[in-house]
């Protein structure tokens, strides 16, 4: 298994190409300093090129130690975590968690905040392993409620209650 | 003075101070008693609310929630034999071997003793020290800035962990994500594609609570979850005199080193438990007792995390440098009211300081009463199942959020943050060199380009400064010394 630190490189790379390539867009203005608006800018995107060739090669060296003293494979120097065991599931759950917020995001306009809240309770709670028994839906409207007289009502944070918008005026 | 303790009173009186205090405290306290939830994301989810607030109550709201999650971390660690903090690993010790010998009261009234002494000599030491130092810094000129907040940048190479080029490669994208929107000098746009939302910048807070609280829970959901068992029905039983005159020893061992950690940039409270608990072990005369539940062994870790989460704010508060995680998420409660820590700040502003340092004496008087009242509510938390807390968690990061400006874009940058923050802890990125990225970016920027400026481009000028000197000279060692005993430690492992 490759090191991880290779992608970590790899993606620093591409990261400070885009940057640097969005640096070269900043307006230059006449009244400007001798640094400039882009300066700062273009020197961190050069350092992180170098850095993210400095972890590279760190990987590099490393794969080449591993090999010869036949080490754990995969892993990196910092030793085990959660992601060792299975990172594809594991990114594949973390990214369940960001779909349950953009599902969110997207349908609390429409649905109005309770009943998404309540969803996104409900939704959350089976993700992560609760059982669906009657007690999950009692508990995502009661704590959608708590939530909406939290913020709605106590914060007076113009939330929108879309469905619910003819019951409540 | 006088006028200081008039201050006090007058705050403690006539305003909402004391109650803001101890809802932090309460907050505080229930975040750190869920394993899970560590102090800096029970800081970084109530960072929304504090947005709405008076500067000086969202301040110490946050202060409070700090002070109270030490204390609760130890509470599932003594009872279920789980951390509710890293700093509480050390408790958990001889605190659950108490429990397993039917005195889980007495160690719980131990922890909260030792962490109120701890808190409390923390707090002393902060009103002591802040006010000195900070007006060393109103010498400063652009260019002391400048090195000042190279001095902080420096801090990585201690915070970053095994791998200094991970924390060098988070602090170079915390630098980059602060130079979205418009150019501190010339006020032109930049990275902002055209979007008006962006032209202010990426606010700190959203990516606070983005990289520390959205992507735990992602990380959460990588985990199995963990079955608790039901927690018996215990109190807080307060330690005698006789056991107060055994555990004077250690409590002093914490405070003296939680004082020493909590200065040093990247040691921590963790550090400070473990090293407290060797230290009481070797002074104690009950050496036998440790491992096997000997109340010193839950005085010194608890009074020793105490101290060096009070201790932490010096740094803070005299020269506006976050040395941990959650001082970050605090110095992030100053810039969301437009105020930086420092000098400037307190010599315009003393009532903050003051009303800060009071607003900490609240919490930490407060401190014993509330963690015996609130004991059963932590308990009942503690075992309620974790899909439901992680799902309110969610629903309050998004909220939260949500409130402060009524923007959904502002949820996308949270969710893109919280990715940020994940992919980090995948590839074992630290956190905190991000963070310090983003709030010394803007520092360092804009006095380095008013330095120039002002000499027309003479480098010199940063050398010609003895205080930047002295700041670009001691970043220097304190790279060139973490970089020294990094090599000697790769030493040490070869042979």
């Amino acid at each position: 298994m490759m090191d991880r630190r290779f992608g970590l490189g790899l993606i620093g790379l591409a990261v400070a190409s885009a940057y640097l390539y969005g640096s070269s867009f900043i307006v230059p203005t006449p009244f400007g300093d001798p640094a400039g608006a882009a300066g700062l800018p273009r020197i961190l995107g050069w350092l992180l090129v170098v850095v993210s060739l400095l972890i590279i090669a760190q990987a590099g060296f490393s794969q080449f130690r591993f090999r010869r003293q036949v080490a754990k494979p995969g892993a990196d120097a910092d030793g085990p975590s959660v992601f060792d065991t299975s990172p594809g599931k594991a990114w594949l759950r973390g990214m369940g968690v960001v779909a349950l917020a953009v599902a969110f995001i997207v349908l609390f306009p429409q649905l109005g905040y309770p009943v998404a809240a309540a969803l996104l309770i409900l939704g959350t709670s089976l993700f992560f392993g609760m059982p669906l028994t009657w007690r999950v839906p009692v508990v995502a409207v009661a704590g959608a409620f708590v939530m909406w007289l939290t913020f709605g009502v106590l914060f007076r944070v113009r939330l929108p209650m879309g469905v619910l918008e003819p019951f409540v005026g | 003075m006088i006028d200081a303790l008039a201050l006090s009173l007058e705050l403690v009186t006539t305003t909402p101070l004391p109650v803001i205090a101890v809802i932090g405290l309460v907050w505080g306290i229930f975040g750190g008693a869920l394993p899970g939830i560590s102090p800096v994301i029970a800081m970084a989810l109530l960072l929304p609310f504090t947005y709405s607030m008076m500067p000086l109550h969202g301040i110490v709201l946050l202060v409070a929630t700090y002070i109270g999650a030490e204390y609760g971390g130890s509470i599932p660690a003594i009872l279920i034999r789980t951390p509710g903090t890293n700093a509480a690993a050390a408790t958990m010790i001889d605190g659950y071997e108490m429990t397993r010998r039917g005195k889980a009261s007495e160690a719980l009234g131990i922890a909260m003793t030792s962490s109120f002494i701890g808190a409390l000599a923390g707090l002393a030491l902060v009103v002591l020290l802040t006010q000195p130092l900070s007006q060393l810094a109103l010498a400063f000129r652009p260019t002391s800035y400048f090195a000042l907040g190279i001095l902080g940048l420096s801090v990585i190479a201690t915070v970053s962990g095994p791998s200094l080029t991970k924390g060098a490669f988070a602090a170079i994208i915390g630098l980059m994500i602060a130079t979205v929107g418009s150019d501190p000098v010339t006020g032109v746009g930049r990275f902002t594609f055209g979007n008006a939302d962006l032209f202010g910048g990426v606010p700190l807070l959203l990516v606070m609570v983005g990289l520390f609280a959205l992507s735990e829970l992602m990380e959460q959901a990588s985990m199995k979850e963990v079955v608790r068992p039901e927690g018996k029905s215990v109190r807080i039983k307060l330690p005698s005199l006789a056991m107060h005159r055994r555990l004077a020893l250690p409590n002093f061992i914490g405070v003296a080193i939680g004082t020493f950690t909590g200065v040093m940039p990247g040691a921590g409270g963790t550090v400070a438990s473990f090293m407290a608990y060797n230290e009481a072990k070797r002074f104690s005369r009950h050496k036998d007792e440790f491992g096997k539940g000997s109340p010193e062994g839950v005085a010194a870790p608890e009074s020793a995390n105490n101290t060096d989460a009070s201790v932490g704010l010096i740094p803070l508060l005299s020269f506006g440098i976050p040395a941990s995680n959650s001082t970050a998420i605090l110095l992030g409660g100053f810039l969301i009211h437009g105020l930086q820590p420092g000098p400037v700040l307190f010599s315009r502003d003393p009532s903050l300081l003051y009303g800060l340092f009071t607003g900490m004496l609240v919490a930490c008087l407060a401190l014993p009463l509330v963690a015996y009242v609130t004991l059963g509510l932590s308990l009942f938390l503690v075992n309620r199942p974790k899909p439901y807390l992680f799902a309110f968690i969610l629903v309050l990061v998004l909220s939260g959020a949500y409130s402060i400006n009524n923007s959904p874009f502002d949820l996308g940058l949270l969710v893109a943050a919280g990715v940020l923050g994940f992919a980090m802890r995948y590839f074992r990125v630290p956190m905190l060199p991000i963070l310090l990225g983003l709030v010394l970016g803007y520092m360092i920027e804009s006095n380095y380009r008013r330095s120039l400026m002002l000499s027309r481009g003479d480098h010199w000028v940063f050398v010609q400064d003895p205080i930047s000197l002295t700041f670009l000279a001691l970043a220097a060692l304190f790279l060139t010394s973490a970089l020294v005993s990094r090599f000697r430690k790769s030493l040490a492992r070869k042979t």
